[in-house]
C-alpha cells in the first residue's frame, strides 16, 4: 500500500469509528482539529502536519 | 485446568465472584472509546489516533495527543486512562534516554518492550481495579528486521508480531526464579559472604 493511500485508509477508518463512536472525536476543520498521523520508516518519525491534514480533508 | 491466563485460572476457582466490584466479566476487555492504529504500507508503519477525551460521557479535551514518540525510531499510541499513560509513556522515554546515556549505546527493541511490559504490569492492580487500564499500540522500524507493530493488553506481553506468549513466558520466569534461589541458598559464593560480613562489621 502506497503512502497516500495508506493514509486515506486510515483518515478514513478514523472517521467511521467517530461516527459510531461518541468517545472518538471526528475532525473540525473551524476549529483545526485533526487526528494524529505518524509514519514510522526507515528514515525515522514523520508526522503528518496540520496543513497536509487539511489539504487532505479538503480532497476528499 | 482449561484456562491459561491468571484470571480465567481465578474465575475457574470461583475467586472473581468472591470480590464483588473489584472484577466484572468484560472489565479489561472495555476501557475507553478512544480509538488509536497502526496500518502497515509500503515504507514502514502508519500510527494515527482521534484527538477526543472523555470522561464518561463528558467531552475534556478535545486536542488529546495519543500518538506519543519515544525515541527517534519508536512511537507509542495510548488508549485508556490519560494520566497512566502519560506517565507510562514518560517513563519509557526516560529509561530509553537512561539506557543510551548511562551505557553509550542505544536499547534495543527487545529492551524497550520489555521496559513496557514492565511498566504495565506494575499497572496491573489498578487496571483490574477499573481505574486505571492502559492499551497501548506500540510501532517500531527496526533497522534489522524493518518496521514491526505490537500491541499489548492492560497488563504483561506484546502480541501480534511477537512470538512470545504472555502466561507461558509468566510461568517459564517463576520457576526459573525458584531454582536460582535453590541454588544460591545450597552455596553462597564468596563475595555474598564478604559482603555479609564488612555489613554486619559496620553496624557494630
Amino acid at each position: 500500500m502506497a503512502e497516500e493511500q495508506a493514509v486515506e485508509t486510515v483518515l478514513k477508518m478514523l472517521e467511521t469509528a467517530a461516527e459510531y463512536d461518541t468517545a472518538t472525536g471526528g475532525f473540525r476543520e473551524t476549529a483545526r482539529i485533526f487526528p494524529q498521523v505518524m509514519k514510522v520508516t526507515a528514515a525515522g518519525l514523520n508526522k503528518v502536519s496540520e496543513d497536509e491534514m487539511a489539504a487532505l480533508y479538503e480532497k476528499a | 485446568m482449561e484456562s491459561c491466563d491468571f484470571l480465567g485460572l481465578l474465575k475457574e476457582g470461583g475467586h472473581l465472584s468472591a470480590a464483588p466490584g473489584v472484577v466484572q466479566e468484560g472489565l479489561l476487555e472495555q476501557v475507553e472509546g478512544t480509538t488509536i492504529m497502526a496500518v502497515r504500507y509500503a515504507d514502514g508503519v502508519l500510527v494515527a489516533g482521534d484527538r477526543r477525551a472523555t470522561m464518561g460521557n463528558l467531552v475534556v479535551y478535545d486536542r488529546a495527543d495519543k500518538v506519543l514518540s519515544i525515541d527517534d525510531d519508536t512511537v507509542m499510541a495510548i488508549a485508556g486512562s490519560p494520566s497512566v499513560a502519560y506517565d507510562i509513556a514518560r517513563m519509557l522515554e526516560m529509561s530509553v534516554q537512561y539506557y543510551r546515556r548511562s551505557q553509550l549505546q542505544r536499547l534495543s527493541l527487545d529492551g524497550k518492550l520489555r521496559t513496557l511490559s514492565r511498566l504495565l504490569r506494575q499497572n496491573l492492580p489498578m487496571a483490574i481495579q477499573g481505574i486505571g487500564a492502559v492499551v497501548p499500540i506500540y510501532a517500531a522500524y527496526d533497522q534489522d528486521a524493518g518496521e514491526r507493530r505490537f500491541s499489548f493488553t492492560t497488563s504483561w506481553a506484546p502480541s501480534s508480531n511477537a512470538s512470545i506468549s504472555a502466561p507461558r513466558g509468566r510461568v517459564r520466569t517463576l520457576s526459573a526464579v525458584r531454582s536460582t534461589t535453590r541454588i544460591a541458598g545450597a552455596r553462597r559464593s564468596r563475595r555474598w559472604r564478604r559482603n555479609r560480613q564488612w555489613r554486619r562489621c559496620s553496624r557494630c
